[in-house]
């Protein structure tokens, strides 16, 4: 079956290349149309993609409203594949691996995710509850900058690696009403409804309400579910509202609540043993967002506040989080030469925390406060070059102030090409888990007649993980139809975390066992190098292919008074993929249909178990069946039906992504 | 390669309907959509040549070509030769050049500015004066900055704006039917 499958495949895709690389009627044929019938017809951008981030000296990657649409994706980390230098990685149903050059993990900690300038990470752990993060109506995102590397120096502590910044459309662009829906395998069902309108003259707003209901994935190969499905709902709005061409409102809020499950194993030394623990827990939150923008001459002042509230119940720890964020920031243009950017930003953020099976933190409660400023100029040297200097300080309730400077150089030999080089320094904080937390870990066994177990403890006395980053990059279009984009880096690590064991001791409740205390330090240094690819190519005018490759290495190793059992050698515990590369292939046939074809490598995985590397194949047909009308399946996995992407954190079970298909319908009227 | 040959039991039905899908899809076959926006450009600005009312003495005779010029090194001269191939306007073959920065921009009739030459607009403005030349872009704000016609994309179609006051400067009278096409920008003051 499967290689009549591959056959047909291949037959299918030259039948295809064939059938529609030829040409496009040529301009000849164009001049025989009429004016009016010019400006109707859809044209192919060539490289255009490119343009929006051509001048910036960083590595940035921008995902495009067409890119999502096209790959038919119904959350955030699926379409972060498409980015060279991320690693994504499936953990169950609802958890996602996300991060950018390097360091990954259910907790990984080293990238700042925001949504319209809204944090979406959690202090908690500095990383992403990704199963919080029910779908956006994916036809709403405008796009999203993956911005490789410290950003560390305008967004503040926790830029460490990377930047997700995402970007939702304007109400004025989402008029009308739109209607989805989606069934499938393992998307066993999703859908939502948005209706959009005039707020008076210069208002629009729009509403929504959707759902997303997702299946277990297996626990192993003989199909046994891992009771990790998920439900989640969403509900919000957005109004935009020009007040003058030169000064703008947008308020955007929003209400979801979803169910997620997961399987743990849990430590038990009355058995002695492990035991499997099937969790339903609920997430839900809320938020109400506010942005004034006014642009008066040549200064262009933004202020950016909003209310965050977040509340999860796993059993592992019952967390609540509200959060209060102000900013303030100005863009001067002052001449041709400088261009000034600078802010300040305040953030309230206050925790409640109730012990669970697995965790809980001392003191339970907590509130922090942030203070930042940054002030960054782009001073235009000569017609060719730009240097870019600028830095960050922030004061934080753990390690007080932290400066974060970088400095960046842009050179443009000619119009077809760009060079860009950058030296940075960002920090990690210290979070709150690594302060305070107590985990109880693994059953390690029986040791002199007693059950025994290791327990992880946050440290006070825990610092400020730090980078110093050394980037160049390259961007060409040496060909009308090519743009090439490349971009590497040499990261230096200090103060990076290390768990310590200490001496067993016993405790007698329940039962007598002994206890491996085993605390968090900052005994881990070390470098990691390596590069991104990434190449877009229009073929014809109806056949663009992308191509990206990432590779990255690893040299960490603990302080020589480290005790840390893990090893650190090579690729061990780092999590990421020394080579990554993907393949997309984006086909528009005849009548609206089209088909996107993506092939993924992701390298083994040497992090607590031994993961092979894998291929995996997505498909994407889309039918655009009447100007309102679109239609869409995707198929996922189609070359191996069991892919393990990410092993799981310590106390949770395997799951393994099924290959899986869904059709997706939406109706704009 | 050990990924397409591992054979794993199950999930037929998904392999019989991608089986399905491939056999019929290419069956659908029928013209191709999606065109270059540089050929789509061109064929604009063959139109243009015949909604433009030149001042007397915009030619050098009554046969003399009319010249389609494009600044610098750029894919849309080929996309232009190829649309203006054996055609005429108003009795005047049509000319595609090259041009560079100096006295021969004032040779043409129309003269196409492509993205990547949009910095030298003011030195353009210079030359020309009043002249009557059609000057046409492609970069952001083209005609608001002393351009007369900027193209520009959008729902991936490609549009187009009109600065009037810098088309009357240089004594060109822009047809109705254009004007009623186009989006009409005001002048922002040339930089």
């Amino acid at each position: 079956m499967r290689s009549i499958l591959i056959v047909c495949t291949c037959l299918w895709a030259f039948a295809v290349a064939s059938a529609y690389s030829e040409p496009s009627p040529s301009a000849q044929d164009l001049t025989q149309l009429s004016i009016e019938e010019l400006m109707q017809i859809e044209v192919v951008t060539a490289s255009k993609k490119a343009q929006p981030v051509w001048d910036v000296p960083a590595s940035v990657y921008v995902i495009t409203a067409d890119d999502i649409h096209r790959m038919g994706a119904t959350s955030i980390p699926e379409v972060l594949r498409l980015v060279p230098g991320v690693h994504v990685g499936i953990i169950d149903a609802s958890k996602w691996a996300v991060a950018v050059r390097g360091f990954n993990g259910r907790y990984s900690n080293k990238l700042l995710v925001l949504m319209d300038g809204r944090s979406v990470y959690t202090p908690f752990f500095s990383g992403v509850y990704w199963d919080a993060q029910p779908p956006l109506f994916m036809e709403d995102i405008e796009r999203i900058e993956v911005i490789r590397g410290p950003g560390a120096a305008l967004w503040g502590a926790n830029a460490v690696n990377g930047v997700i910044n995402i970007i939702t459309k304007s109400a004025r662009e989402t008029q009308g009403t739109l209607w989805v829906s989606g069934a499938g395998s393992e998307e066993k069902t999703f859908g939502g409804w948005r209706v959009g309108g005039k707020l008076g003259e210069n208002g629009y707003y729009r509403a929504y309400t959707l759902y997303q209901e997702r299946d277990n994935l297996e626990q192993d190969r003989e199909h046994v579910p891992n009771n990790d499905s998920w439900l989640v709902r969403r509900s919000g709005f957005r109004a935009d509202w020009n007040r003058s061409p030169t000064e703008s409102f947008i308020l955007h809020g929003e209400v979801y609540t979803g169910r997620a499950g997961q399987r743990l194993r849990v430590p038990d030394v009355t058995l002695p043993g492990s035991r499997t623990v099937d969790d339903r827990y609920t997430i839900s939150g809320y938020y109400l967002m506010g942005t004034w923008n006014r642009q008066r001459g040549n200064i262009t002042d933004t202020l950016h506040v909003y209310y965050d509230h977040t509340g999860r119940s796993p059993i592992e720890l019952t967390e609540f989080r509200d959060t209060v964020d102000l900013s303030w920031q100005q863009r001067i243009q002052a001449n041709d030469r400088h261009d000034i950017l600078w802010g300040i930003e305040y953030k309230y953020t206050s925790d409640r925390t109730f012990a669970g099976l697995l965790m809980s933190l001392q003191p339970p409660s907590r509130v922090d406060h942030i203070f930042g400023a940054f002030v960054q100029d782009d001073i235009t040297l000569n017609d060719n070059t730009r240097l870019t200097i600028g830095s960050k300080l922030e004061n934080n309730s753990y390690t007080a102030w932290e400066v974060q400077p970088n400095l960046r150089l842009l050179w443009k030999p000619n119009e077809k090409s760009v060079w860009w080089g950058a030296v940075s320094r960002a920090v990690r904080m210290p979070t709150r888990a690594e302060r305070s937390v107590i985990i109880q870990a693994y059953y390690e066994g029986m040791t002199s007649g007693l059950p025994m177990i290791s327990r992880i403890y946050g440290s006070p006395d825990f610092r400020s993980e730090e980078v110093t980053a050394y980037e160049l990059g390259y961007r060409s279009q040496p060909h009308q139809n090519l743009s090439l984009d490349v971009s590497a880096f040499y990261n230096v690590y200090r103060n990076l975390r290390s768990f310590e064991p200490a001496d067993p001791f016993v405790e007698t409740t329940p039962v007598p066992h002994l206890v491996i205390p085993v605390y968090m330090n900052n005994k881990t240094y070390g470098r990691t190098y390596g590069f991104e690819v990434s190449a877009r190519w229009n073929v014809t005018n109806n056949w663009t292919l992308d191509l990206g490759y990432a590779n990255i290495t690893y040299r960490l190793q603990h302080a020589p008074d480290s005790k840390d059992p893990f090893n650190l050698h090579s690729d061990s515990t780092s999590n990421t993929p020394r080579h990554q590369f993907n393949v997309g292939s984006h086909l528009n046939l005849p009548r609206g249909w089209h088909l996107d074809t993506y092939l993924f490598f992701v390298d083994r995985l040497f992090g607590m178990n031994f993961l092979p590397s894998y291929y995996r194949l997505d498909v994407s047909i889309g039918w655009q069946v009447t100007d309102r009308v679109k239609m869409r399946i995707t198929l996922q996995n189609l070359l191996k039906r069991d892919i393990r992407e990410f092993e799981h954190p310590l106390w949770e079970r395997d799951s393994i992504p099924e290959r899986a298909v869904y059709g997706t319908i939406s109706w704009q009227f | 390669m050990a990924v397409l040959t591992d054979r794993q039991p199950g999930s037929c039905a998904i392999h019989r309907l991608l089986v399905a899908v491939m056999v019929t899809l290419p069956l659908a076959v029928a013209h191709a959509q999606g065109y270059n926006e540089t050929e789509v450009k061109a064929a604009f600005l063959y139109h243009f040549t015949s909604y433009i009312e030149y001042p007397s003495g915009a030619f050098a005779g009554t046969s003399a070509p009319f010249v389609i010029g494009v600044l610098g090194k750029s894919g849309i001269t080929d996309a232009l030769q190829q649309a203006v191939k054996g055609k005429s306007v108003r009795g005047r073959a049509i000319v595609v050049k090259q041009v560079s920065i100096g006295q021969e921009l004032l040779e043409c009739h129309i003269l196409f500015v492509p993205d990547a030459e949009a910095k030298s607009l003011p030195r353009i403005l210079e030359i020309l004066g009043d002249s009557p030349v059609l000057l046409v872009g492609e970069s952001e704000n083209f005609a608001a900055k002393g351009g007369m016609v900027g193209f520009f994309v959008e729902q991936k179609r490609v549009r187009f704006e009109v600065n009037l006051e810098a088309a009357r400067r240089a004594h060109l009278t822009i047809s109705s039917k254009l004007l009623s096409l186009a989006r009409i920008v005001r002048e922002k003051g040339r930089d």
